[in-house]
């Protein structure tokens, strides 16, 4: 059984992965399917920034908005719709904003309660277009898409899935790259900015 | 209102107060102690119906006895004509009397029959592997003369009874139908072979005569040996005293015989003996308890009553330690004082008499004097001037009780005996088990450091040319003699580089030793098997093992004795040597190397020396753990000592280089300390430091830095932080205005999660060495606190997790490593050991989960917490003895607490019971203080209980390590995974199991430091196209890659990122993403794992919840997921792998998928 709409609402979204070389003992894993569930982001809060959002979960590795962009107009061309994204919000793959601790610990922001802050569960963002006619094209091309892809072989033009192109692979140079040294003049320039910031702060703070 | 008189009282009272605590203590111990005891000795009883079928065979056996019909006054013709046609032979001692000298008769008359040894005291217990009971059977006086102490000739007659009485127990057997289940053999009693006795052996076969079947005793795991004995009078006793000479080799007779003497004097007091502990046991209410306790603790540690002339540890057996309790019940002092009361507990006892083993010399410099007759009212002596063996001598038998122990086997006694008299006085750890429990002897590999087996070639020409006339009526056997002759050689050879050490012959590869190894048919003369090897166990003295000069003699003008013994005994390995004072001494010079310890390599010149090439070293696959330390990559490392640190010392002397240019600065905030705080100033890099190995992961060292106080720091964290990067900057600057030698950079520090903004300045310097300079201050502490405090409640785990990190990175770091490299002084082994077992980690994959402090701690507790074995004095020992206590760590319920100490001066002299007045120096006042106290340890505790209150299973934490440092037993511990623990534990398992089963050699070592990959989900292969073993400072098997070797720091420091290992990244951000369902596992020193360094691996476990085929589908689960219906999801493995390839397609060649 092809599964297309889940119970809880996300519409399930298929692409095939692209091909690589490494899996030998993978041979017939040529078309492995990734799964992406979406289902219309109903506010909650009331963010205007999280108008026209599709809430999102399960994003290949590293898409980033020009990936997603790029794959979903696919689907949208596919249908003959336009729907243009603006953004992607709370993206925290690599789970490195999850805790801010310079707002934690920092006593000068009067800003928003701490315990107020926004944050999403891991592996899902927030997918926002530029308004809710868009988003609106969008989610209709995007169930249509999940409808079709799921309808077996028999209507040979709508079921091929779409391929999620554009998962970049880093070269050694990029993985190395995390060793570099940090460039001195860009590290005295950022350092005397943010004393400046932080002493304004404490300046008005008191 | 107080009175101040009374204040004053009551404040000198408090030195009494403390006394009395500390008695209230011991007493507490030893009530607890008797507990222990009580439940010990009931689960170590026999039981009554044991008792009772072994009662009644003995009475059949009794009166089966009583039908030999007697025969005497035979010749040795009538002797031989007799057993001619029978099933059993005379067991007759090497030399076999021949006919031509033979004029003395032989014969049988029915002997005096009683019980000795355990079973007939009544001490003995039931032992799972078996044991005896002894009968001794005195042949009647008319079968001696006043002579026939002398040329084996009381021998003879014995085994000529012996085999007399064997030929009809054997047709009474079959007359009684006890053939069916019982077996007769020959045997030496205590494996001396001048005392064959008949062992009844008991099949557990069933009789289909129910009648029969009530003798049948094969439960009770008894044997019956029947000894022969000789009436206790018919002898001039003194006569045999061990200085005499009693088998007379033609004109010959001087050489002593005291083997041959205490043989036969030994065999005229079994009754004797048994009456004195009869006696003893009457008058003291717990003689028997301790009896038992003194039985199982020699037991535990191999001791027993055999002879260790012929290897072994023998010659102390429960019988010598029940002699012994019994004579200092009646003296033993220096001045005859009772060492023992006969109202002492059993603790007191077995306490008192261990004590007496571990401060008294018996053999060199005195030896205990004692009466076995009670009646006699002078009181036992430890008199002054030893023997040079071990000595308890009795003036009523004329025995010396320690005859069967050798000074080599007596030395080993005393370090158990000094080391359980320590445990004794413990008063801070339960060490029941330790002391009684612990069967130490299972694997000579952890009991000994080194093992080493010498094959002495088949036909041994050398030895038996020195075994002539002389040596035949000393040493007895061909064994003994050799047995001896290497006791000697090692003795003279190694002096203080070992504390100790065992020999074993070996025949096939299999031990001589066993306890019931020594039996034969009743069809043969002898025990006939030889032996071709003879397996060393040595315990090193780390301290002294790899000095480099033997020192002899100072050489003066004329040729003393002593000088002419030290070249005799060295050969052309001695040489002369001037000494810094001016002294010209006879030595021998040996040389280092990294695989092979000075102390083998005088094994093997010495024992070839003296024994000539038919000795050679068979195997010493021990050794081969030595190869598996990396070696540095610089010159004449191959001729290094694995003990040597000097390349950690060149680390430590750049930095203090660098230490001193820094406190010169002048800076806006002065410096309040640099404080080092990277492993390789605590010598334990799995690599060793090497100058401009930057791929080594290590080759940053950590640097804690520290300003005066200052209020100014800022109260937010990315401010604090960029305020501690502008005091670096101002660092950097100054170097580079000043010191052109050093280059120094900046990176991002990751290592306290959360936390991105922590900037560290890297300097490299001028010898090759780099660190990492981090900024502490005094608000960093309250700013990780509060970021607890003002976090949502989910975030509360993980903040906490981040302030742990912080506290160990940043302060228990500094503690952590003052600790450890100030007691790795003391524990030789530590380094090189700790290094081995990061390697066994990072083999399987399991160091990149482990904070090394973990790793450090777990790799001290064969060293500061040794009991009931010694502290390493080799690597493999060290190495094995850290996999045996993973082994058998139930983490969920026992804590590791750990006193981080140097060790307790082991000098006998100073150990006391009085300790506790003012009789201590301030050198042991010190190191009391440094102890963990009753107070301290009893909290940790406390803390470990409180915690597996909220996690009995130890699904968040498994690993408690506490010690004074960390009273908490977390700091280094919380953050593994469940399934990292378990596979620790189950790989020190299968280890150690596996080294059980198939022994040390290439092959299981080689397995031992293979990957298990299978057991992964998937392995994906990778290469580097950079190979970093050189550059991580490994030297390289081949040649032609050591250009690659960097000699220098590139100019530009960017480029020094060139020779980073790329993978560590990638494993870093898929953990990130994929975390939450999968384990992903690395090594961490690419360097190490291939020839050139260049290959690594990425292995996944996916967690248990996410194996399952059918998950709820949720918005929080955070796993890649593919439908299964319309509730339902599964973990989409397949995308999951795909992603990863391509993430990972410019390292990865392979990918393994393991279902």
């Amino acid at each position: 059984m092809t599964v297309k709409l889940m119970k809880n609402g996300f519409l399930v979204i298929p692409f095939i992965l692209p091909n690589n070389n490494n899996n030998n003992n993978n041979k017939n894993n040529k078309n492995t399917t990734h799964y992406i569930y979406i289902k219309e982001h109903t506010q909650s809060s009331s963010k205007e920034e999280e108008s026209a959002c599709l809430f999102v979960i399960n994003l290949p590795l590293l898409s980033h908005l020009e990936i997603v962009k790029k794959n979903f107009n696919k689907i949208f061309q596919l249908y003959n719709t336009q729907a243009i994204m603006e953004t992607l919000l709370y993206d925290d793959e690599f789970k490195v904003k999850e805790i801010d601790l310079n707002f934690l610990t920092s006593d000068l922001d009067n800003g928003p309660d701490k315990n107020l802050t926004r944050f999403l569960p891991h592996n899902t963002c927030l997918l926002k277009f530029i308004d809710q006619e868009n988003l609106d094209n969008a989610f209709t091309s995007l169930k249509k898409y999940s409808n079709d892809s799921n309808l077996k072989k028999k209507n040979t033009k709508m079921h091929t899935l779409q391929k999620w192109d554009g998962i970049p692979s880093p070269s050694i140079k990029d993985f190395i790259n995390f060793y570099k040294p940090l460039d001195v003049e860009y590290l005295k320039k950022d350092i005397n900015e943010n004393m400046k910031y932080f002493e304004m702060k404490e300046q008005e703070a008191m | 209102e107080q009175d101040p008189i009374y204040a004053n009282k009551k404040q000198k009272l408090t030195s009494q107060d403390i006394q009395i605590a500390r008695e209230t203590a011991e007493l507490f111990k030893s009530n607890i102690f008797k507990l222990q005891i009580d439940e010990l000795l009931e689960q170590v009883k026999l039981k009554d119906k044991h008792i009772l079928r072994m009662e009644k065979f003995l009475h059949k056996l009794y009166d089966m006895i009583q039908e030999i019909p007697d025969w005497t006054n035979k010749s040795l013709v009538d002797v031989e004509n007799f057993f001619h046609d029978k099933i059993v032979t005379v067991p007759f001692a090497d030399p076999k009397p021949a006919l031509k000298n033979t004029l003395y008769k032989f014969g049988f008359l029915k002997p005096n029959v009683s019980l000795i040894g355990s079973f007939g005291l009544k001490t003995a217990i039931y032992q799972p592997r078996g044991s005896f009971v002894d009968v001794a059977l005195t042949m009647p006086s008319e079968l001696f003369e006043k002579k026939d102490f002398l040329n084996f000739r009381a021998l003879h007659k014995k085994s000529v009874y012996l085999a007399y009485l064997t030929h009809h127990l054997n047709i009474l057997f079959e007359k009684y139908g006890f053939s069916d289940f019982l077996e007769l053999k020959y045997k030496y009693f205590d494996n001396d072979p001048l005392n064959p006795i008949l062992t009844i052996i008991c099949n557990p076969i069933i009789s289909n005569n129910s009648k029969l079947n009530e003798y049948n005793f094969h439960k009770s795991r008894f044997s019956v040996n029947l000894i022969i004995s000789i009436p206790y009078d018919i002898f001039d006793r003194k006569k045999l005293l061990p200085n005499k000479n009693c088998v007379r080799v033609q004109d010959d007779n001087i050489t002593p015989t005291p083997f041959y003497n205490f043989s036969i004097l030994s065999s005229t007091t079994h009754e004797h003996y048994l009456r004195y502990l009869y006696k003893t046991k009457k008058l003291t209410e717990s003689f028997k308890e301790a009896s038992i306790l003194g039985r199982l603790w020699l037991s535990q540690r191999g001791f027993s009553s055999n002879i260790s002339q012929n290897g072994g540890l023998g010659g102390f057996g429960s019988f010598e330690f029940m002699i012994l309790m019994a004579a200092l019940l009646n003296g033993g002092g220096v001045t005859g004082n009772k060492i023992l009361l006969h109202g002492f507990s059993s603790y007191q006892l077995f306490k008192g008499t261990i004590k007496y083993l571990a401060t008294m010399d018996l053999s060199d410099d005195g030896h205990l004097q004692f009466y076995s007759d009670n009646s006699n009212s002078i009181s036992n002596k430890y008199i002054k001037g030893g023997f040079n063996t071990p000595t308890l001598f009795d003036k009523t038998t004329k025995l010396n009780l320690l005859s069967k122990l050798t000074p080599s086997a007596y030395r080993v006694l005393r370090l158990y005996a000094v080391q359980t008299y320590k445990m004794l006085n413990d008063v801070v750890k339960d060490q029941f088990e330790n002391i009684f429990l612990v069967n130490t002897t299972k694997l000579d590999e952890i009991r000994y450091d080194i093992v080493l087996d010498f094959k002495i070639k088949s036909d041994i020409a050398s030895l038996n040319s020195m075994f002539g006339p002389k040596e035949k009526i000393r040493f007895i056997s061909l064994e003994n003699f050799t047995i001896n002759k290497i006791s000697n050689i090692i003795t003279l050879g190694l002096g203080d580089r070992i504390h100790g050490f065992e020999l074993e012959t070996l025949y096939n590869n299999n031990a001589n030793n066993n306890n019931n190894s020594r039996t034969f048919p009743i069809t043969k003369r002898k025990y006939q098997v030889g032996f071709d090897m003879v397996r060393v166990k040595i315990l090193i003295n780390p301290q002294e093992c790899e000095k480099l000069v033997t020192r002899g003699p100072i050489n003066g003008e004329e040729l003393t004795p002593e000088v002419q013994q030290f070249r005799e005994f060295w050969g052309p390995k001695c040489s002369l040597r001037r000494f810094k004072d001016g002294s010209i001494v006879n030595s021998c010079v040996w040389s280092t190397s990294a695989t092979k310890p000075v102390v083998v390599s005088i094994l093997e010149y010495i024992l070839k020396h003296h024994l000539g090439d038919e000795v050679s070293l068979q195997t010493s696959d021990m050794l081969k753990f030595n190869e598996l330390l990396p070696l540095p990559n610089i010159p004449g490392a191959n001729s290094t000592s694995i003990l040597n640190l000097s390349s950690f010392f060149n680390l430590k002397k750049s930095f203090d280089e660098l230490y001193k240019i820094l406190f010169r600065m002048e800076l806006p905030l002065s410096i309040k300390s640099i404080t080092p705080v990277g492993n390789s100033f605590r010598y334990t890099t799995l690599l060793q430091p090497v100058p401009f190995a930057y791929s080594n992961p290590d080759f940053l060292q950590d640097v804690v830095l520290e300003f005066e106080t200052s209020s100014k720091w800022p109260d937010e964290l990315t401010s604090l932080e960029r305020t501690k990067t502008a005091f670096l900057l101002k660092i950097h600057e100054k170097l580079e205005e000043s010191y052109a030698d050093y280059n120094s950079y900046f990176a991002r520090d990751e290592s306290i999660p959360n936390n991105l903004e922590i900037i560290t300045l890297n300097v490299l310097t001028p010898e090759g060495f780099g660190f990492k300079f981090r900024v502490l201050t005094e608000r960093d502490e309250i700013l990780y606190l509060r970021a607890i405090s003002n976090a949502r409640y989910e975030l509360k785990a993980e903040l906490e997790r981040t302030f742990l990190k912080f506290t160990s990175k940043y302060l228990g770091s500094i503690r952590h490593t003052r600790t450890i490299e100030n007691i790795s002084h003391s524990y030789h082994l530590y380094s090189p050991t700790v290094r081995l077992f990061k390697k066994w980690l990072d083999s399987h994959l399991l160091l990149y989960h482990l904070p090394e402090e973990l790793v450090e701690l777990i790799a001290m507790k064969p060293f500061v917490d040794a009991d009931p074995y010694f502290i390493p004095g080799s690597l493999e020992n060290g190495f094995l003895k850290i996999l045996k206590n993973l082994s058998q760590w139930n983490w969920k319920e026992d804590p590791l607490i750990l006193d981080l100490i140097k060790p307790e001066v082991v000098g006998i002299a100073e150990e006391s019971d009085y300790i506790s007045h003012e009789i201590l120096t301030t050198e042991t006042t010190k190191k009391l203080s440094e102890k963990l106290t009753l107070a301290q340890y009893k909290t940790i505790q406390s803390n470990f209980k409180t915690m597996r209150k909220t996690d009995p299973q130890g699904l968040h934490i498994q690993f408690f390590v506490a010690s004074k440092n960390d009273p908490s037993g977390i700091l280094y511990s919380s953050g593994i995974q469940l399934p990292i623990a378990t596979r620790l534990t189950a790989l020190s398992k299968v280890a150690v199991n596996f080294i059980q089963l198939h022994g040390i050699n290439d092959k299981t070592i080689k397995l031992l430091f293979s990957p298990g990959l299978k057991d992964y989900d998937f392995v994906f292969k990778l290469k580097i196209p950079m190979p970093l073993r050189l550059s991580s400072g490994c030297s390289g098997e081949f040649k032609n890659l050591a250009v690659d070797a960097p000699m220098s720091f590139p100019k530009d420091c960017g480029k020094i990122i060139e020779k980073m290992d790329p993978s560590h990244h990638l494993v870093k951000y898929l953990a990130k993403k994929y975390g939450n369902s999968i384990i992903f596992s690395s090594h961490l020193y690419v360097g190490i794992h291939s020839d050139r360094g260049d290959e690594n691996v990425v292995s996944g476990l996916i967690k248990p919840l996410f194996k399952q085929e059918k998950l709820k589908f949720r918005v929080n689960m955070d796993c890649n997921v593919e439908p299964v219906d319309e509730e339902n999801v599964k973990m989409n493995i397949k995308a999951v792998l795909s992603e990863i390839s391509t993430f990972g397609s410019s390292l990865i060649t392979d990918l393994q998928i393991n279902n």
